[in-house]
């Protein structure tokens, strides 16, 4: 290597880190700093207030030596969630944007109203969710009824549960999912559009062969922040079901809560949120491994 | 200056369109035409009937007296109808719900233009340049949403005690600023969506990555820009476990925490609770609505070259 | 680089600077507007805080007026008030740890233990003892000091308790031609209340249109308490609960669920008795605000069970931790706020049964419209028939044990959702307890170990708690 190209290097990892530098400290200083100190106290047993006393590996043990059933439990619950929420939730996504990505009268407002959902308190999604999906006086049942079917009773059933929160999460955050599809859409080529249509391609066509290529940047990160998110869900299913019924929707997250919150066991919950970490870091490198074969960059 | 990237590769052709039949495709155009934006607008209302029955629902309750919000089959219009819990929200002789609207838009305020500008600086790297430990930094942005919240905030909590900074809104302004991987990875993908011939003829005429970035990259991404601006501002304004933890001053908190008190373990006050959202909600759809010119795209990229 | 890009540049960091500025100077403006007072040289200033509803804030608010006027002017203590909004444990536990409380602070009754074993709050017998300064006892109900100790000792105070009853429908009682019973020695026998549940639940084929009974979780306890069992056994050394006649309590209670008398608990019971669709459910006071003008209701006891009648009620409790500016100061403000003043202000809110009885039984509390028997709430915290209404429930890591595996975690939800059968949630929850005392070697010594291991106890030999 020269001296010359040496130069350059140098330049050019400094001009790059002048455009990344701001984000990557504010992130080191406030999220992953704040981060060390879990990885030293689930190494211990810990209330949160005294000092915290070594343990070695037990709080791990006790996770994998089946002493807290709910460990195992409440992971799986959260993996149903995740399969269950965040394919259809894309998807969704992306219709809702195909649908109201046009110049038509009155879609300002018809987008306005698809993204209310994900703005409403948490609070009134809770008691209309509980209602609407309600055994006796909820909509849905009252609607299946109409056909002559018996609907469960949806929040009293674990399985059932775990579909309903779900179904309210797709609708929650469809509005979110929404937009992004919406800003991503607008990076392709309306050239390239015209030209597959001068080509003859049919709507479908033109969708998979044209837009979705252009698409996947956007659906990936989708794909990626809401796993991690769906890994962590817990407001939702605290105003919906609050675990139940019995541990039916009792999610990581949640049990991570319990531990620290209620039961104050914070060394044990910061455990919890290592073994996460671990869990999220394996799925996204998964993830990143499997976009190289479907995600298309310029 | 020298042209680095040696990460470019020319644009991709788009996968060659499937052959059809000429002439049904025309017939079937033509018919799409008529009844596409009649199926659009069917499909539309359907879609928004549903997503607003709880904003209704919200909207209504916040008319009602306190006895009438939960019920078992909701009425959709209250009666008798009452302005008591809009009245009890903003003079209740305990909470200055005014001022806590106004620390919650200056605090958005300042997040949305900061961490604009924070991303898209990032972004740009990340999309653009290539050098070392970039994608082990990008590695990190990541990394750092695998952790829950809840645990990161004893650490900070102290931290931020030491620095004298707890009872102040920074907790609350300046991490969402400057350590947003979500902003950071959304700009990042639809910078790399941007054709790089036009950065290439740039570099060739001697622009600066810094001047391509602020001249082509920026004004391209208009939609993105504005997404973003508006789930940022859904983000900051509905943030209740920040405010929440760091301030115990009653004349800093904000909206979130000023509807929490609403709420309870042993009890909830829907009616002043709804009446609070509500108004919550209001500047979220002024921005959305306003922000929206954005997303579909007005001149269209196509225009620039 | 071209100048272009520089000035950009600059531009863009000039104009982000300015917010930045206009940021701080926001925040500054901010303290500026804050809560310090500003009070006359001289006085001592106490901070106080709480959560609770703007309701409550206000209440708390009269209270401190009525504290002021009644001594604390005179003593030159001036009470800074900070409401805290939701019920947010994390948030008080952030701030014991970081010593960031206020110098007075209301909690939940079972975070006590911790805070005291930690040394994280003051021991306040000696002070309660004092001759001129401290309590008079004889004035307050027993729970105001047993209900928070620990071993024995006292580390806070409730001066108002939340009771527990069974608020029902007057128009379903009268239609189903019963009438409840006024006091806690008046209280249905099991046998009566069977009778008057399935009286008043009405089924159409194997759906429920009316529901008799509505209870939470936390009744088992006191469930179990009723039928002459205790918590737990030799010297806290292992688990209780273990009589036949605890299980068939409990599984006569939980049949009600599993026959379709009371609602599962995902069914929110507001709707129901606003309604008019609920006969009976079992709630804490503050819930009268949110019942239903077209409902008329009261409020009645638990029934007697084998043994006694019963309750469990759960409390907020004063603490004042070891990093108040001026403690003497603090229990002094505490003390007003336990004064007759502002119980009175508390009683006529009806936010919670005064500990200091006379005003418990003053038509302060019991002269409103509704509940008439409001002496049904005040009774919660005496004793009936000799024996205490209200649930004595262990603290600390066991009595944390104890209410995880019985009360509030899966084991809890499955009973109650009807997955589980009572015999299998009661072995479960007492593997579990026996699991927690076996692995820290605990029994009834412990607790006090805890207590002088974290510098809790100033003064080992004084206790104020009654016998």
């Amino acid at each position: 290597m020269t001296a010359q190209q040496t130069v350059t290097a140098r330049r050019r990892n400094l001009r790059g880190w002048m455009f990344i530098g701001p984000v990557v400290t504010g992130t080191l200083l406030f999220n992953v700093i704040p981060v060390l100190p879990t990885l030293v106290t689930s190494f211990t047993d810990w209330d949160g207030l005294a000092a915290p006393k070594f343990t070695g590996v037990s709080n791990y043990k006790e996770m994998f030596s089946g002493q807290d059933p709910l460990f195992g439990k409440s992971l799986i619950n959260t993996a149903i969630y995740t399969i269950g929420y965040v394919p259809v939730g894309i998807i969704i996504g992306i219709a809702l944007a195909l649908l109201v990505n046009n110049r038509l009268r009155g879609m300002a407002v018809i987008r306005a109203l698809i993204f209310l959902p994900y703005v409403t308190s948490l609070v009134a999604v809770g008691v209309i969710s509980r209602w609407v999906f309600s055994d006796q006086y909820g909509v849905i049942n009252a609607v299946l009824a109409s056909f002559g079917i018996t609907g469960p009773h949806w929040l009293g059933e674990p399985s059932s549960a775990m579909a309903a929160v779900i179904v309210t999460a797709i609708w929650a955050n469809m509005g979110f999912n929404m937009v992004i599809v919406l800003a991503g859409l607008q990076g392709v080529p309306e050239t390239l559009i015209e030209a597959a249509t001068l080509d003859g391609a049919g709507r479908f066509s033109r969708f998979f062969h044209v837009t979705l290529p252009f698409l996947t940047p956007t659906i990936f990160m989708l794909l990626i922040l809401q796993t991690i998110g769906s890994f962590q869900v817990f407001a939702l299913i605290l105003v919906m079901t609050g675990g139940g019924p019995g541990d039916g929707t009792y999610v990581y997250i949640y049990h991570l809560w319990y531990e620290a919150f209620s039961l104050r066991r914070m060394g044990y919950a910061s455990a919890l949120a290592i073994v996460l970490f671990a869990v999220l870091l394996a799925v996204t490198w998964i993830q990143n491994r499997l976009s190289k074969r479907w995600v298309f960059y310029q | 200056m020298t042209i680095e990237d040696t990460r470019e590769k020319k644009l991709a052709p788009p996968r060659s369109p499937a052959p059809v039949d000429d002439r049904g495709e025309v017939r079937r155009r033509r018919v799409g035409r008529i009844a596409g934006p009649t199926a659009t607008y069917v499909g539309c209302v359907i879609v928004a009937l549903i997503a607003i029955a709880p904003f209704l629902w919200m909207l209504s309750s916040s008319f009602k007296e306190p006895g009438d919000v939960i019920s078992l089959t909701p009425r959709l219009l209250p009666s008798p109808f009452t302005f008591e819990n809009y009245e009890y929200l903003v003079n209740n002789g305990v909470l200055p719900f005014i001022r806590f609207l106004g620390n919650s838009a200056y605090i958005t305020v300042l997040v949305i233009i900061g961490r604009l500008m924070v991303c898209a600086l990032g972004a740009y790297g990340f999309a653009r340049l290539q050098f070392r430990g970039r994608d082990a930094a990008f590695g990190l942005l990541l990394a750092s949403l695998m952790i829950p919240d809840m645990l990161m905030v004893l650490p900070l909590y102290s931290a931020y005690v030491k620095a004298g900074l707890i009872d102040t809104h920074f907790p609350l302004i300046v991490p969402p600023i400057v350590a947003n991987t979500f902003g950071t990875f959304l700009l990042r993908q639809f910078f790399m969506t941007i054709p790089k011939e036009y950065d290439e003829a740039a570099l060739v005429d001697g622009a600066s990555h810094f001047r391509i970035f602020v001249s082509i990259i920026l004004p391209l991404s208009k939609p993105a820009l504005a997404t973003l601006a508006v789930l940022t501002f859904v983000n900051v304004w509905n943030d209740f476990f920040g405010p929440l933890v760091y301030l115990s001053d009653v004349n800093k908190f904000t909206v979130p925490v000023g509807l929490a008190f609403f709420q309870t373990q042993d009890s909830t006050q829907y009616g002043p609770l709804m009446a609070g959202a509500t108004l919550a909600i209001i500047p979220t759809v002024l921005v959305f609505v306003f922000a929206q010119k954005y997303f579909t795209r007005g001149i269209s990229m196509t225009g620039i070259k | 680089m071209t100048s272009g890009s520089l000035f950009t540049r600059r531009r863009l960091l000039q104009s982000g600077l300015g917010l930045a500025a206009a940021g701080v100077a926001g925040t500054s403006l901010a303290a500026c507007g804050g809560s310090s007072s500003g009070s006359p040289a001289g006085w001592t200033e106490v901070t106080f805080s709480s959560v609770g509803d703007p309701t409550t804030q206000k209440m708390f608010k009269d209270m401190i007026a009525a504290a002021q006027k009644e001594s604390l002017d005179a003593h030159k203590i001036k009470i800074v008030w900070k409401p805290a909004p939701g019920d947010d444990w994390a948030s008080v536990m952030l701030q014991f740890a970081s010593g960031t409380t206020a110098d007075l602070q209301r909690i939940d009754d079972d975070r006590v233990y911790d805070l005291a074993t930690s040394g994280k709050i003051l021991q306040l017998d000696k002070m309660m003892q004092d001759s001129t300064n401290g309590f008079d006892l004889t004035k307050y109900s027993p729970t105001f000091t047993t209900k928070v100790a620990v071993e024995g000792y006292q580390f806070s105070i409730t001066p108002g308790m939340s009771a527990n009853a069974l608020y029902y429908n007057k128009k379903l009682f009268s239609d189903a031609g019963l009438t409840a019973p006024t006091s806690w020695a008046d209280a249905w026998s099991w046998d009566e209340f069977d009778d008057a549940v399935k009286k008043l639940t009405k089924k159409s084929g194997n759906k429920t249109d009316t529901y008799g009974l509505q209870y939470a979780v936390n009744t088992i306890q006191a469930t179990a308490y009723g039928a002459g069992d205790t918590a737990l056994y030799n010297n806290q050394t292992e688990c209780g609960y273990g009589k036949p006649e605890t299980l068939d309590a409990i599984d006569k209670q939980i049949s009600y669920i599993r026959e379709g008398y009371a609602p599962t608990i995902d069914v929110e019971y507001l709707p129901l008795f606003n309604g008019g669709k609920l006969a009976m459910t079992w709630q804490a006071m503050d819930i009268s605000a949110q019942i239903s003008k077209d409902v008329d209701w009261d409020v009645m006891p638990w029934p007697k069970t084998p043994l006694f009648a019963m309750t469990k009620n759960y409390a907020r409790t004063w603490v004042i931790p070891k990093t108040a500016k001026d403690p003497q100061a603090a229990f002094l403000a505490m003390k007003a706020l336990c004064g007759k003043a502002a119980s009175e202000v508390m009683a006529k809110a009806q936010f919670a049964v005064p500990a200091l009885t006379e005003v418990a039984k003053s038509a302060a509390f019991t002269d409103h419209p509704r509940p008439k028997t409001a002496n049904v709430w005040a009774e919660a915290l005496g004793n009936v028939a000799g024996k205490p209404v209200d649930v004595p429930f262990p603290r600390g890591p066991i009595g944390t044990a104890l209410a995880d595996s019985f009360v509030e975690g899966t084991n809890a939800n499955n009973l109650v959702s009807g997955k589980l059968a009572t015999a299998d949630y009661l072995k479960r929850g007492r593997d579990a307890v026996n699991a927690e005392i076996k692995k820290r070697g605990w029994n009834g010594d412990k607790g006090k170990e805890l207590l002088e291991k974290g510098g809790a106890l100033t003064d080992p030999d004084l206790k104020v708690a009654a016998k």
